[in-house]
């Protein structure tokens, strides 16, 4: 046997290093009432999506520091200055730092050190591909681990970059060079570090209720950053942490992580609703989620905070009444979301079959559903699912060229009646369409009239 | 349960059955840890459940079902879990009586580990690709549709993994 055919028996084989998997199978069971499939803990703005807040738990917490929370307490006091911050990348609670560590420009791959060589070949190297050259950040600093960020852009966003660097030979497989080893790398979600025991978690407030410069209690719906299995966090489980620092009120939750083997799945109302009594009325002090860091501005004077659109006035933009469906649904999605919602100009005799809720685009791809007249469909999945999360929309079928989602370009594909057309993801988010029952001209003649609906 | 949705769930079991020891395999190849492989196998099936469910036909579920899957593991926010499923597969084995799908051969279980730790260094869509060639059994029309890339391309991409792997394995016998 010749080492080709060796090798082919070997690819034809299963590796000793793979367990049996002997998982049943669970997705039928967990389909029922569920609206997405969550792929990884939500980022970014969120607005609330709780309509009611019945029977909340009233709890004003205290904290020590801007992020680091307490134990929880039921009294109300005024925190006066704050401890030290420590933030670290989400997930990873072996490296906490503090961010002033991150001002000023990066520069740390310009070191003379071995580690700082390492960091440079590892970023040249195909393993460092997509990472930055230049603008490192040394934020942990021992004898045998080292911990390097990067700020890079990522869509309108910043976004950061970690590489761990562990002295010593590798264990396999890992970059190494200089007698330093390359461990964890990838995406850094920066968050406040949580108390032993919890993860972060972000939160929005209940547009339910009215926010006014007057407001004492903050009505928010809270959004552990873990998989709950579509089950809000109970509110005892959670920590709120109030922190007055100058004309910024900044309040920073955790959750208690939940017991056994979660699954991811979003379920509209899994926030869980909290109540926060302020010391004192909101007045004209910015009101500022300190989980995410830097923290993210959740109402500016009195009035709950629309992230600006970084490209305010588009030439496509169009009111919510042109769509064809209910106008205050694709206005309410719009003015959820970060990105752009389109909609459909639809001929006599189409109807929108499905909506959801509209606020659930704050945080999770946006589904419409349009019926035709002789038993078409449309239907338009736009968000932030990014590339993970819009396979879901792609359809099997060969890829038969470009076509327009609205002003953009996408992807064409399909046949026999069932096409489809995909974006690239841009800013974190991407729009598609797919249809059934229709001639692959009247799909590319609807998908290229979608329209944006003005915020 | 209609007759529509109680075939589908019939077909979905049947791929299940088939397919989840591959798809799982797929997943931790392409670096997700063991849990995460896991929770991406589970996720598939599940956006595979709503798409048959909501009347979709997919003509072809197995191309399908890694199509997604790849997506799933590649996904960046997922790096993470991919150099901890790096990290698992590069601890010392563990005892045989734990090891799956080998044939009691010492000696093609060597090679097969070998050639699978010569597969980790390759880049992520060689590896994909050589994994549903000849792991998967998928022709390349069909590898094409599962990683969004034409078959000639898979092609190509396999060709030129089996080179590196041959040039690696190559030097690793050398004395």
């Amino acid at each position: 046997m010749n080492l080709d055919d060796q090798i082919e028996a070997a690819l034809r084989g299963r590796p000793s290093d793979e367990p049996s998997y002997d998982e049943p199978l669970t997705a039928l069971g967990g389909a029922t009432g569920v609206e997405k499939v969550r792929l990884a803990p939500r980022a970014g703005t969120r607005v609330s999506r709780r309509s009611g807040l019945a029977g909340l738990a009233v709890v004003v917490a205290l904290v020590a520091g801007v992020a680091v929370i307490g134990p929880r307490l039921h009294s109300s006091s005024t925190l006066v200055g704050a401890a030290p911050q420590q933030i670290q990348c989400r997930g990873w609670n072996d490296s906490n730092f503090s961010p002033d560590l991150l001002a000023g420009p990066g520069s740390a791959e310009n070191g003379t050190s071995e580690a700082a060589g390492t960091l440079r070949q590892f970023v040249s190297s195909p393993y460092g591909s997509g990472f930055p050259d230049h603008g490192w950040y040394l934020v942990e600093d021992t004898s045998n681990r080292l911990l390097f960020v990067a700020r890079v852009q990522n869509g309108d966003a910043p976004d950061y970059v970690e590489v761990e660097l562990n002295r010593g030979a590798p264990t396999g497989g890992q970059f190494t060079a200089n007698g330093w080893s390359v461990g964890v790398y990838g995406s850094c979600t920066l968050r406040s570090v949580p108390p032993p025991g919890f993860v972060s978690a972000l939160w929005g407030l209940d547009p339910a209720f009215l926010l006014t410069a007057e407001t004492t209690e903050l009505h928010i719906g809270i959004d552990p950053e873990t998989c709950t299995g579509g089950n809000p966090i109970p509110a005892d489980q959670v920590q709120i942490g109030v922190a007055y620092v100058g004309d910024r009120i900044v309040v920073t939750a955790a959750a208690r992580q939940p017991d056994g083997i979660q699954t991811c799945i979003l379920v509209a109302g899994s926030s869980t609703p909290y109540v926060v009594k302020l010391a004192a009325p909101l007045g004209n002090r910015e009101l500022q989620d300190g989980g995410p860091w830097p923290a993210e501005t959740r109402a500016s004077g009195g009035h709950a905070f629309v992230p600006p659109s970084p490209t305010p006035y588009p030439s496509n933009w169009h009111m919510a009444t042109d769509c064809t469906g209910d106008a205050n649904f694709f206005k309410m999605a719009s003015m959820s979301a970060s990105y752009d919602v389109y909609c459909a100009v639809l001929p006599a005799g189409w109807t929108v079959t499905t909506g959801g809720n509209p606020q659930l685009a704050a945080t999770a791809p946006l589904t419409v559903e349009y019926d035709g007249p002789a038993g078409e469909t449309l239907t338009l999945e736009e968000g932030k699912f990014g590339e993970a999360a819009g396979a879901e929309v792609l359809r099997v079928g060969p890829e038969i060229g470009a076509a327009s989602f609205g002003d953009r370009t996408g992807t064409l594909g399909g046949s026999n009646g069932s096409y489809y057309v995909f974006t690239q993801p841009n800013g974190g988010a991407m729009w598609t369409a797919r249809c059934t029952g229709m001639t692959l001209d009247d799909f590319k003649a609807l998908a290229a009239a979608l329209i944006v609906v003005a915020k | 349960m209609g007759d529509s949705e109680a075939g589908n769930e019939r077909a979905l079991q049947l791929l299940y059955q088939r397919r989840s020891q591959e798809l799982f395999g797929f997943a931790r190849r392409l670096g997700l840890a063991d849990e995460d492989a896991s929770d991406a196998v589970q996720e598939t099936m599940l956006r595979l459940w709503r798409e048959l469910d909501s009347g979709t036909d997919v003509a072809d579920p197995d191309a399908w079902a890694f199509r997604v899957l790849y997506r799933l593991a590649v996904d960046n926010h997922r790096l993470r879990g991919r150099l901890r499923g790096l990290a698992e597969r590069l601890r010392p084995p563990r005892a045989a009586d734990d090891r799956g799908g080998l044939d009691g051969d010492p000696a093609r279980r060597i090679d097969i580990d070998a050639v699978w730790q010569a597969i980790d260094r390759l880049p992520e869509r060689q590896r994909a690709v050589l994994y549903l060639r000849f792991r998967a059994d998928l022709p390349y029309e069909r590898i094409g549709i599962a990683l969004s890339i034409s078959a000639s391309a898979a092609r190509g991409h396999a060709a030129t993994g089996l080179a590196s792997l041959r040039r690696r394995l190559s030097q690793e016998d050398r004395p």
